[in-house]
């Protein structure tokens, strides 16, 4: 109950930039239920934040559907993924096409 | 399919260059990407749809431009972009200007979004690959998504379509 109602107040006393944030967060990560309901109550009065969000929910869907068009989708084959973490880790590739 | 990430990953010990191999890949999707755009930006027109003139700047010259005043509040709010667009031809549109936005993100907020948003990946994988907190990937990925969102906002924000 604590923990809920310090999250809740944590989010909801916060500015608008601040909102913008927990708003990208939340695409990406759940938040807790006292953050959430802080985010709800600031978007409850804050047109230009529900507005960001919207307009940040649509990018994504478009960002995702650019990336199935050009031919990108999920999940990865087992062996590019292996590739990229390679890649990633300053490793090389291993010459698999011998 | 993903023969452009394969062939880049079978092909990439050709290449020789200063910046990073992942980097380079990115690139390389990127340019796909920007392709598929321009093609569908291209489809519209010869259907007599009309384009809004491909050489204006699109002016993502400054992702981080502050949208907030020293308290935190808008300064440049966002406008109704009213909403979702509707037919295809504003749907494509919209996915041009997208498009070249992506292109003009710096390549550190450009990375998460190909990562996190194009290519679907989780974000426990995009951290490993990048080599980043989670908390630091959900700051670029803040960063890149309202640097887009300016972008698109500034100069191909959707309009009301009353065609559809």
């Amino acid at each position: 109950m604590i923990r809920f109602v310090r999250d809740f107040l944590r989010v909801a006393n916060r500015p608008c930039r601040d909102q913008t944030a927990v708003i990208n967060q939340q695409f990406d990560a759940p938040l807790s239920r006292g953050e959430a309901l802080g985010l709800r109550t600031h978007l409850l009065v804050c047109e230009k934040c529900r507005r960001f969000r919207r307009q940040v929910a649509l990018l994504r869907e478009l960002s995702s559907s650019l990336g199935r068009d050009a031919g990108f989708t999920e999940p990865f084959p087992d062996d590019v993924r292996e590739r990229l973490m390679r890649v990633a880790a300053g490793k090389p590739p291993r010459s698999d096409s011998k | 399919m993903q023969e452009t990430l394969l062939a880049a990953m079978q092909g990439y010990h050709r290449f020789a260059g200063a910046s990073s191999e992942l980097t380079w890949l990115l690139g390389i999707a990127a340019n796909r990407i920007a392709d598929r755009a321009r093609r569908v930006r291209r489809e519209r027109r010869s259907l007599g749809g009309g384009s809004p003139d491909e050489t204006e700047p699109m002016g993502v010259e400054s992702p981080a431009a502050p949208d907030f005043d020293e308290r935190g509040r808008w300064i440049s709010p966002p406008t109704d972009w009213g909403f979702a667009p509707a037919s295809p031809a504003a749907r494509a549109e919209l996915l041009g200007v997208l498009a070249k936005c992506l292109e003009r993100l710096p390549p550190g907020l450009a990375d998460v979004v190909w990562l996190c948003e194009l290519f679907g990946m989780p974000t426990g994988e995009v951290c490993k690959v990048l080599n980043l907190t989670a908390t630091n990937l959900w700051t670029r990925l803040h960063r890149a998504r309202s640097a887009l969102r300016v972008c698109v906002e500034k100069d191909g924000r959707p309009r009301r379509d009353t065609r559809a």
